[in-house]
């Protein structure tokens, strides 16, 4: 791991990256069992 | 965790890092983690007995996913002659867990070039494009949680 700020580059792309993969796979529920 | 040595599993757990755990991170331990502690929210694996800290990471929210920022193995797991095994592992399972129930399982971390490839293999990170960001998505968060948390 590095430990930095991310550039406004990667804030761009880190956005866009999670805002396309909900597009296309939808939004995740999961339920954890108890205790996990 | 798995001892190295009887391989054995041992059961471990995760809670928040205390000022009085300090003196003991430094001592096994080389990053900063005073510095960190101000910045994120910080964890250490421990045993049942707690008196001992095996590993540490901090994680904080990155807009709509969780960043996690550090990790970190105790000195005595770490090398060849390592005591306990899967303590990343253990550590990334428990960053996964908290991304599933506040970020729809996503979670993120900004890798060295070098270890790029130890993330997406051994945690199923993807690699954004030819950045340094990793992300493991919903599913693969899952995966983690259903492997380190039995």
């Amino acid at each position: 791991m590095e430990v930095r700020e991310l550039t406004l580059k990667e804030e761009k792309m880190l956005h866009e990256h999670i805002t396309d993969y909900k597009k296309r796979h939808g939004k995740k529920t999961f339920v954890l069992r108890p205790g996990k | 965790m798995l001892n190295t040595v009887t391989n054995e599993k041992v059961e471990c757990f995760t809670s928040e890092v205390l000022k009085g755990d300090l003196l003991l991170i430094r001592k096994h331990f080389s990053f900063d983690w005073k510095s960190e502690i101000s910045k994120s929210d910080t964890f250490k694996l421990i045993t049942l007995s707690g008196n001992f800290i095996h590993g540490l990471i901090s994680i904080r929210p990155k807009d709509d996913c969780l960043e996690l920022r550090l990790i970190e193995s105790a000195d005595i797991n770490l090398g060849k002659k390592k005591l306990y095994d899967r303590v990343a592992g253990n550590l990334i399972a428990y960053a996964a867990k908290v991304a599933i129930e506040n970020f729809e399982g996503y979670m993120m971390t900004i890798s060295k070039t070098a270890i790029i490839e130890h993330y997406c293999s051994s945690y199923g990170f993807v690699q954004i494009g030819s950045s340094q960001l990793l992300i493991s998505h919903p599913h693969n968060s899952k995966k983690l949680v259903d492997l380190y948390y039995e």
